[in-house]
């Protein structure tokens, strides 16, 4: 790979892999930019010794998501953190980011075909018909998964916090 | 709402900056063609391989190397080797900085800045020992000496000194043991994300360093004694080889208390259908592997301290 074509895949990707990541971090800036400059540094680790794949901005989506998963799960695991306050720190995420953030994990603990939709839905903006054309099945079919997955969802999403002020 | 999930123009230009200077910088590390990149380069692994390689072939041909040209030899490998691993270290280091900003970013666990600190100090120890080994090749004209009898080399002790070096890798192996247990796997052998054996493989490798340390501390104390005159080197061999033999014995005994537990569960799960008889036998056999050298170990004890 020539630095021209990385520089190019670049400026042709960053802005769709930014809107992607921001929608699931609840346009969390600092996460997102973190996110996304330590997906083309791993695209960069990787595409340099194999070759660049057919679609540069799918695999950084797919690797940006995968990052996202493992900060959260270690970020959970580290603290169970919750936005602070309590005892006058300010939170590193805002609330509504940070509800954000555990909707998109609990989303990505589901099923992979479960997650697929639900994120094509809710943080895609995606329609019942657009989800069944990329998934290649129908609009039924994508109708029932939601429902199953919304489901799950609501199996796996933590109780809303007694403080904080924003749950309803 | 219009630059909601928008990139900020500010940070698209610097990334673009820094993956510019990173895809750059990485391809001045890369090896040209038909050169050895010396310094920071992974070619400097092979090299140092082969160098050591050749080290060793010279070395063994000629254990005196009083001759002029013989010494000048040993002494140009030696140099050489310490070039090696002066670059090698440096790149530790670099990539021990990356791995710490990426750590401040949240991106990866304090495991992984362990891992590379312990990585930059085993090198740095590494390049110590060769730094020894060269003075003393320098002051003796001899190949350097290991054995605990080994003469002192212009009033020093490179034998204690090169033990030491050893040491402190292994104490900071066993920090780093220490904290892993510590840190992730009691917490999460605790908390049922994973079986108690994982934490039981940690304890019984902490278990073998903490043998390897106490066996360099004795050897040390051996030394000591035989440089003051306390000890003949007919008794400080046999004291050696009982230092070792304990070791060897501790190690066993740590790996059969490990492989035992393992061993029952593996049984039971073998009744209930859930791993195959050869995963058993496969366990068996370490445990009797194990079995034997603890055998082997007390049965060298025994003979030493008839010696005594």
């Amino acid at each position: 790979m020539q630095e021209e074509q990385w520089l190019r895949i670049y400026r042709e990707t960053v802005r769709p892999l930014y809107g992607y990541m921001a929608k699931r971090t609840g346009d969390n800036r600092a996460l997102t930019e973190d996110i996304v400059q330590e997906s083309y540094l791993r695209a960069l680790d990787r595409w340099r010794d194999k070759a660049v794949p057919d679609t540069p901005l799918a695999w950084l989506k797919q690797v940006a998501r995968n990052v996202l998963i493992d900060y959260l799960r270690r970020r959970k695991w580290d603290a169970d953190a919750g936005p602070a306050g309590a005892d006058g720190v300010e939170p590193r995420t805002p609330a509504d980011a940070f509800e954000s953030l555990e909707l998109f994990l609990a989303i990505a603990s589901l099923g992979r075909r479960k997650a697929r939709a639900l994120e094509a839905f809710y943080f895609d903006g995606l329609s019942v018909r657009e989800i069944a054309g990329e998934m290649a099945v129908s609009e039924r079919a994508v109708e029932g998964l939601l429902r199953r997955a919304r489901g799950s969802l609501k199996a796996v999403l933590p109780e809303p916090r007694p403080a904080g002020g924003n749950h309803v | 709402m219009s630059n909601r999930f928008e990139p900020d123009a500010k940070f698209v230009d610097r990334l673009e900056w820094q993956l510019a200077s990173e895809f750059r910088r990485r391809d001045r590390l890369k090896p040209a063609p038909g050169r050895i990149a010396v310094p920071r380069s992974i070619a400097a692994l092979g090299l140092a391989a082969g160098v050591l390689l050749l080290g060793v072939a010279a070395t063994k041909a000629a254990d005196l190397i009083k001759d002029s040209w013989r010494k000048k030899i040993e002494v140009a490998r030696l140099e050489t080797e310490v070039k090696i691993k002066t670059a090698f270290l440096e790149l530790k280091k670099e990539t021990a900085d990356e791995i710490e900003k990426r750590f401040s970013l949240g991106l990866i666990s304090e495991d992984a800045v362990l891992t590379a600190k312990l990585g930059v100090e085993r090198s740095a120890s590494d390049l110590e020992k060769s730094t020894l080994e060269l003075e003393e090749v320098r002051a003796s004209g001899e190949t350097p000496r290991d054995e605990l009898y080994a003469p002192l080399v212009g009033g020093r002790d490179f034998v204690s000194e090169r033990l030491e070096v050893e040491k402190k890798v292994l104490n900071l192996d066993l920090d780093l043991c220490r904290a892993r247990i510590e840190r992730t796997l009691r917490q999460r052998v605790d908390a049922g994300v994973l079986p108690k054996s994982a934490l039981d493989g940690f304890q019984a490798s902490l278990a073998v360093q903490e043998a390897a340390i106490a066996d360099i501390e004795n050897r040390l104390t051996l030394r000591k004694k035989f440089l003051a005159g306390e000890i003949s080197a007919a008794e400080l061999e046999v004291q050696t080889r009982m230092s070792a033999a304990e070791k060897d014995l501790r190690e066993a005994q740590s790996s059969i208390e490990t492989i035992r537990p393992h061993l029952e569960d593996l049984r039971a799960k073998e009744a209930a259908g859930l791993v195959t008889s050869d995963e058993v036998k496969g366990m068996q056999l370490s445990l009797d592997f194990a079995q034997a050298k603890a055998d082997l170990a007390v049965q060298q004890i025994e003979i030493l301290k008839q010696i005594k």
